[in-house]
Protein backbone atom coordinates (compact mmCIF):
# COMPACT_ATOMS: atom_id res chain seq x y z
CA UNK A 1 0.00 0.00 0.00
CA UNK A 2 1.35 3.36 -0.92
CA UNK A 3 1.24 5.59 2.09
CA UNK A 4 1.32 9.31 2.09
CA UNK A 5 4.65 10.40 3.33
CA UNK A 6 3.98 13.81 4.63
CA UNK A 7 6.85 15.95 3.45
CA UNK A 8 8.75 17.59 6.24
CA UNK A 9 8.58 21.08 4.87
CA UNK A 10 6.40 23.42 6.87
CA UNK A 11 5.45 20.74 9.24
CA UNK A 12 4.10 23.45 11.47
CA UNK A 13 1.33 24.03 8.98
CA UNK A 14 0.19 20.53 9.60
CA UNK A 15 -1.52 19.99 12.83
CA UNK A 16 -1.64 16.29 13.27
CA UNK A 17 -5.39 16.21 12.76
CA UNK A 18 -4.48 14.61 9.50
CA UNK A 19 -4.95 12.05 8.17
CA UNK A 20 -8.53 12.02 8.79
CA UNK A 21 -8.55 8.66 7.09
CA UNK A 22 -8.40 7.40 10.61
CA UNK A 23 -11.44 9.23 11.82
CA UNK A 24 -13.62 6.81 9.95
CA UNK A 25 -12.20 3.84 11.67
CA UNK A 26 -10.13 0.90 10.88
CA UNK A 27 -9.76 0.92 7.17
CA UNK A 28 -6.22 2.23 7.30
CA UNK A 29 -4.55 -0.34 9.47
CA UNK A 30 -1.02 0.72 8.63
CA UNK A 31 -1.46 3.89 10.66
CA UNK A 32 -2.93 2.42 13.81
CA UNK A 33 0.44 2.13 15.50
CA UNK A 34 1.61 -0.64 17.81
CA UNK A 35 0.51 -3.92 16.23
CA UNK A 36 2.27 -4.95 13.08
CA UNK A 37 0.26 -3.83 10.06
CA UNK A 38 -0.20 -7.36 8.82
CA UNK A 39 -1.58 -8.56 12.16
CA UNK A 40 -3.85 -5.62 12.25
CA UNK A 41 -5.05 -6.20 8.77
CA UNK A 42 -5.81 -9.84 9.28
CA UNK A 43 -7.67 -8.96 12.47
CA UNK A 44 -9.71 -6.50 10.47
CA UNK A 45 -10.33 -9.10 7.82
CA UNK A 46 -11.47 -11.57 10.43
CA UNK A 47 -13.85 -9.03 11.93
CA UNK A 48 -15.21 -8.33 8.47
CA UNK A 49 -15.81 -12.00 7.77
CA UNK A 50 -17.72 -12.32 11.02
CA UNK A 51 -19.73 -9.24 10.25
CA UNK A 52 -20.51 -10.52 6.79
CA UNK A 53 -21.68 -13.85 8.15
CA UNK A 54 -23.97 -12.11 10.60
CA UNK A 55 -25.37 -9.84 7.93
CA UNK A 56 -26.02 -12.74 5.60
CA UNK A 57 -27.82 -14.53 8.40
CA UNK A 58 -30.11 -11.52 8.69
CA UNK A 59 -28.77 -10.21 11.99
CA UNK A 60 -30.58 -6.90 12.36
CA UNK A 61 -28.43 -5.39 15.15
CA UNK A 62 -25.37 -6.02 12.98
CA UNK A 63 -27.07 -4.28 10.10
CA UNK A 64 -28.09 -1.35 12.25
CA UNK A 65 -24.52 -1.01 13.42
CA UNK A 66 -23.27 -1.06 9.83
CA UNK A 67 -25.81 1.57 8.89
CA UNK A 68 -24.72 3.74 11.80
CA UNK A 69 -21.07 3.33 10.76
CA UNK A 70 -21.43 3.97 7.04
CA UNK A 71 -24.66 5.95 6.81
CA UNK A 72 -23.50 9.49 7.61
CA UNK A 73 -20.49 9.32 5.30
CA UNK A 74 -22.66 7.86 2.54
CA UNK A 75 -25.22 10.57 2.93
CA UNK A 76 -22.56 13.24 2.85
CA UNK A 77 -21.03 11.77 -0.28
CA UNK A 78 -24.43 11.52 -1.92
CA UNK A 79 -24.97 15.20 -1.12
CA UNK A 80 -21.94 16.00 -3.24
CA UNK A 81 -23.55 14.45 -6.28
CA UNK A 82 -27.15 15.32 -5.65
CA UNK A 83 -28.77 18.70 -5.99
CA UNK A 84 -30.83 18.34 -2.82
CA UNK A 85 -30.98 16.16 0.22
CA UNK A 86 -34.10 14.32 -0.93
CA UNK A 87 -32.28 13.03 -3.97
CA UNK A 88 -29.28 12.23 -1.79
CA UNK A 89 -31.51 10.18 0.51
CA UNK A 90 -32.84 8.28 -2.50
CA UNK A 91 -29.31 7.53 -3.63
CA UNK A 92 -28.41 6.16 -0.20
CA UNK A 93 -31.60 4.09 -0.06
CA UNK A 94 -30.97 2.72 -3.54
CA UNK A 95 -27.40 1.87 -2.54
CA UNK A 96 -28.50 -0.22 0.43
CA UNK A 97 -31.12 -2.03 -1.59
CA UNK A 98 -28.49 -2.87 -4.21
CA UNK A 99 -25.98 -3.86 -1.53
CA UNK A 100 -28.49 -6.23 0.10
CA UNK A 101 -29.30 -7.74 -3.25
CA UNK A 102 -25.60 -8.35 -3.83
CA UNK A 103 -24.72 -9.38 -0.30
CA UNK A 104 -24.85 -13.15 -0.75
CA UNK A 105 -22.67 -12.90 -3.82
CA UNK A 106 -20.13 -10.50 -2.31
CA UNK A 107 -16.81 -12.30 -2.21
CA UNK A 108 -14.99 -9.99 0.15
CA UNK A 109 -12.21 -9.18 -2.29
CA UNK A 110 -12.47 -5.55 -1.29
CA UNK A 111 -13.48 -4.28 2.11
CA UNK A 112 -17.17 -4.05 2.82
CA UNK A 113 -16.78 -0.31 3.01
CA UNK A 114 -15.11 0.01 -0.39
CA UNK A 115 -17.75 -2.25 -1.86
CA UNK A 116 -20.65 -0.24 -0.45
CA UNK A 117 -19.08 3.05 -1.51
CA UNK A 118 -18.53 1.71 -5.02
CA UNK A 119 -22.22 0.94 -5.25
CA UNK A 120 -23.00 4.39 -3.93
CA UNK A 121 -20.73 6.05 -6.48
CA UNK A 122 -22.41 4.13 -9.28
CA UNK A 123 -25.92 4.93 -8.08
CA UNK A 124 -24.99 8.57 -7.65
CA UNK A 125 -23.45 8.84 -11.09
CA UNK A 126 -26.49 7.27 -12.67
CA UNK A 127 -28.71 9.69 -10.79
CA UNK A 128 -26.57 12.68 -11.69
CA UNK A 129 -26.83 11.72 -15.35
CA UNK A 130 -30.59 11.41 -15.05
CA UNK A 131 -30.79 14.75 -13.39
CA UNK A 132 -28.77 16.05 -16.31
CA UNK A 133 -26.54 18.19 -14.22
CA UNK A 134 -24.60 18.15 -17.41
CA UNK A 135 -20.91 17.50 -17.29
CA UNK A 136 -20.08 19.77 -20.25
CA UNK A 137 -21.26 22.82 -18.34
CA UNK A 138 -19.32 21.92 -15.23
CA UNK A 139 -16.19 21.18 -17.22
CA UNK A 140 -16.50 24.52 -18.89
CA UNK A 141 -16.71 26.24 -15.54
CA UNK A 142 -13.72 24.36 -14.27
CA UNK A 143 -11.79 25.34 -17.37
CA UNK A 144 -12.64 28.98 -16.81
CA UNK A 145 -11.35 28.61 -13.30
CA UNK A 146 -8.07 27.25 -14.50
CA UNK A 147 -7.67 29.94 -17.10
CA UNK A 148 -8.20 32.72 -14.64
CA UNK A 149 -5.67 31.03 -12.40
CA UNK A 150 -3.04 31.72 -15.04
CA UNK A 151 -3.41 35.42 -14.29
CA UNK A 152 -1.72 34.64 -11.02
CA UNK A 153 1.62 34.22 -12.75
CA UNK A 154 3.90 36.56 -14.60
CA UNK A 155 4.68 35.33 -18.09
CA UNK A 156 7.57 32.94 -18.65
CA UNK A 157 9.55 35.66 -20.42
CA UNK A 158 9.03 38.39 -17.87
CA UNK A 159 12.34 40.17 -17.33
CA UNK A 160 12.33 40.02 -13.56
CA UNK A 161 9.51 37.78 -12.33
CA UNK A 162 9.34 35.07 -15.00
CA UNK A 163 6.73 32.46 -14.01
CA UNK A 164 6.46 33.95 -10.53
CA UNK A 165 3.25 34.61 -8.65
CA UNK A 166 1.58 37.96 -9.19
CA UNK A 167 -0.19 37.41 -5.90
CA UNK A 168 1.02 37.43 -2.32
CA UNK A 169 -0.82 34.30 -1.16
CA UNK A 170 -1.60 34.91 2.46
CA UNK A 171 -0.83 31.96 4.66
CA UNK A 172 -4.02 30.25 5.68
CA UNK A 173 -2.46 28.46 8.59
CA UNK A 174 -2.00 31.89 10.16
CA UNK A 175 -5.63 32.89 9.75
CA UNK A 176 -7.93 33.21 12.74
CA UNK A 177 -9.26 29.79 13.65
CA UNK A 178 -12.74 30.34 12.27
CA UNK A 179 -11.93 32.22 9.07
CA UNK A 180 -12.51 29.14 6.94
CA UNK A 181 -15.39 27.73 8.91
CA UNK A 182 -17.88 30.50 8.29
CA UNK A 183 -21.22 29.60 6.75
CA UNK A 184 -20.15 31.51 3.68
CA UNK A 185 -16.90 29.61 3.29
CA UNK A 186 -18.65 26.31 3.89
CA UNK A 187 -21.28 26.92 1.24
CA UNK A 188 -18.76 28.28 -1.26
CA UNK A 189 -16.77 25.10 -0.75
CA UNK A 190 -19.75 22.81 -1.27
CA UNK A 191 -20.93 24.83 -4.25
CA UNK A 192 -17.48 24.57 -5.84
CA UNK A 193 -17.45 20.86 -5.09
CA UNK A 194 -20.75 20.35 -6.86
CA UNK A 195 -19.74 22.29 -9.94
CA UNK A 196 -16.60 20.24 -10.51
CA UNK A 197 -16.56 17.72 -13.33
CA UNK A 198 -17.92 14.47 -11.84
CA UNK A 199 -14.60 12.63 -11.95
CA UNK A 200 -12.94 15.40 -9.95
CA UNK A 201 -15.71 15.72 -7.41
CA UNK A 202 -15.75 11.96 -6.86
CA UNK A 203 -12.02 11.87 -6.21
CA UNK A 204 -11.85 14.85 -3.88
CA UNK A 205 -14.99 13.85 -1.99
CA UNK A 206 -13.61 10.40 -1.28
CA UNK A 207 -10.10 11.57 -0.50
CA UNK A 208 -10.62 14.79 1.42
CA UNK A 209 -14.18 14.54 2.72
CA UNK A 210 -14.25 10.87 3.55
CA UNK A 211 -10.55 10.44 4.17
CA UNK A 212 -10.05 7.38 2.01
CA UNK A 213 -6.52 6.53 0.93
CA UNK A 214 -5.27 7.07 -2.59
CA UNK A 215 -5.26 3.30 -3.14
CA UNK A 216 -8.82 2.89 -1.99
CA UNK A 217 -10.00 5.67 -4.26
CA UNK A 218 -8.13 4.26 -7.25
CA UNK A 219 -9.69 0.85 -6.85
CA UNK A 220 -13.09 2.28 -6.06
CA UNK A 221 -13.22 4.51 -9.11
CA UNK A 222 -11.05 2.38 -11.35
CA UNK A 223 -8.41 5.06 -11.82
CA UNK A 224 -4.66 4.86 -12.25
CA UNK A 225 -2.62 6.40 -9.46
CA UNK A 226 -1.42 9.18 -11.75
CA UNK A 227 -4.88 9.94 -13.01
CA UNK A 228 -6.29 10.08 -9.53
CA UNK A 229 -3.59 12.52 -8.52
CA UNK A 230 -4.27 14.84 -11.43
CA UNK A 231 -7.99 14.88 -10.67
CA UNK A 232 -7.29 15.53 -7.01
CA UNK A 233 -4.90 18.34 -7.87
CA UNK A 234 -7.38 20.12 -10.14
CA UNK A 235 -10.19 19.64 -7.68
CA UNK A 236 -8.21 21.03 -4.74
CA UNK A 237 -7.14 24.00 -6.85
CA UNK A 238 -10.76 24.73 -7.68
CA UNK A 239 -11.90 24.51 -4.07
CA UNK A 240 -8.99 26.64 -2.94
CA UNK A 241 -9.98 29.22 -5.52
CA UNK A 242 -13.53 29.25 -4.22
CA UNK A 243 -12.26 29.80 -0.68
CA UNK A 244 -9.90 32.47 -1.94
CA UNK A 245 -12.81 34.39 -3.38
CA UNK A 246 -14.59 34.23 -0.06
CA UNK A 247 -11.57 35.39 1.86
CA UNK A 248 -11.03 38.01 -0.79
CA UNK A 249 -7.45 38.50 0.15
CA UNK A 250 -5.94 38.67 -3.28
CA UNK A 251 -3.45 41.45 -3.36
CA UNK A 252 -1.16 42.18 -6.20
CA UNK A 253 2.53 42.01 -5.55
CA UNK A 254 3.51 44.15 -8.48
CA UNK B 1 15.37 25.21 -9.65
CA UNK B 2 11.62 25.10 -10.08
CA UNK B 3 9.62 28.18 -10.94
CA UNK B 4 6.53 29.20 -8.96
CA UNK B 5 4.46 28.01 -11.87
CA UNK B 6 6.02 24.56 -11.54
CA UNK B 7 5.44 24.53 -7.80
CA UNK B 8 1.81 25.24 -8.56
CA UNK B 9 1.66 22.23 -10.87
CA UNK B 10 3.63 19.89 -8.63
CA UNK B 11 2.18 20.64 -5.24
CA UNK B 12 -0.18 17.69 -5.06
CA UNK B 13 2.51 15.30 -6.22
CA UNK B 14 4.71 16.71 -3.50
CA UNK B 15 2.10 16.43 -0.80
CA UNK B 16 1.18 12.93 -1.90
CA UNK B 17 4.81 11.92 -1.69
CA UNK B 18 5.22 11.17 -5.37
CA UNK B 19 8.15 13.38 -6.24
CA UNK B 20 11.53 11.79 -6.73
CA UNK B 21 14.08 12.69 -4.09
CA UNK B 22 15.88 15.14 -6.36
CA UNK B 23 12.62 16.81 -7.36
CA UNK B 24 11.51 16.98 -3.76
CA UNK B 25 14.72 18.73 -2.83
CA UNK B 26 14.29 21.21 -5.64
CA UNK B 27 10.71 21.78 -4.58
CA UNK B 28 11.66 22.40 -0.99
CA UNK B 29 14.57 24.67 -1.75
CA UNK B 30 12.27 26.81 -3.85
CA UNK B 31 9.49 26.99 -1.30
CA UNK B 32 11.82 27.79 1.55
CA UNK B 33 12.89 31.04 -0.09
CA UNK B 34 9.57 31.93 -1.72
CA UNK B 35 6.84 33.41 0.51
CA UNK B 36 4.05 33.29 -2.10
CA UNK B 37 4.70 29.60 -2.67
CA UNK B 38 4.71 28.96 1.07
CA UNK B 39 1.39 30.77 1.23
CA UNK B 40 0.08 28.69 -1.63
CA UNK B 41 1.23 25.48 0.05
CA UNK B 42 -0.56 26.46 3.25
CA UNK B 43 -3.68 27.33 1.27
CA UNK B 44 -3.77 23.97 -0.48
CA UNK B 45 -3.31 22.14 2.79
CA UNK B 46 -5.92 24.24 4.55
CA UNK B 47 -8.32 23.48 1.70
CA UNK B 48 -7.70 19.77 2.04
CA UNK B 49 -8.10 19.84 5.82
CA UNK B 50 -11.14 22.09 5.73
CA UNK B 51 -13.00 19.65 3.51
CA UNK B 52 -12.46 16.85 5.97
CA UNK B 53 -13.57 18.97 8.86
CA UNK B 54 -17.05 19.75 7.61
CA UNK B 55 -19.70 18.12 9.71
CA UNK B 56 -21.61 15.31 8.09
CA UNK B 57 -25.14 16.46 7.41
CA UNK B 58 -27.65 14.95 9.77
CA UNK B 59 -28.65 11.49 8.66
CA UNK B 60 -32.42 11.70 8.21
CA UNK B 61 -34.28 9.46 10.65
CA UNK B 62 -36.90 8.52 8.02
CA UNK B 63 -34.10 7.38 5.75
CA UNK B 64 -32.69 5.12 8.46
CA UNK B 65 -36.18 3.70 9.04
CA UNK B 66 -36.79 3.01 5.41
CA UNK B 67 -33.38 1.33 5.03
CA UNK B 68 -34.10 -0.87 8.04
CA UNK B 69 -37.43 -1.81 6.44
CA UNK B 70 -35.59 -2.69 3.26
CA UNK B 71 -33.34 -4.92 5.35
CA UNK B 72 -36.30 -6.65 7.01
CA UNK B 73 -37.93 -7.19 3.67
CA UNK B 74 -34.69 -8.60 2.27
CA UNK B 75 -34.39 -10.86 5.32
CA UNK B 76 -37.90 -12.21 4.87
CA UNK B 77 -37.06 -13.11 1.28
CA UNK B 78 -33.97 -15.02 2.28
CA UNK B 79 -35.82 -18.08 3.50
Amino acid sequence: MRRRSEPHLNRDTDDGRRYTAQRNGKHNPATTSSAKPSDDRSATRLAERELLARLRAGDEPAFRQLLADFGPAMFRLARVYASDSEVAAEIVQETWVAALRGLQGFEGRSSLRTWVFTILANCARRRAKMEARSAPLSSLEALRGEESELDCFFTANHSRWASCWTTINTRWDALPEDALTTQEAESAMMEALRSLPPSQSAVIALRDLEGLSSDEVCSLLGLSVGNQRVLLHRARLAIRRALLEVLDDKESRS
Amino acid sequence: MFTCRQIYDLITEYDEGFLKTSERRQFESHVVICPPCRGFLSQMRATRDQLGRGAAPEFPAELADSIISAFQEWKSQQR
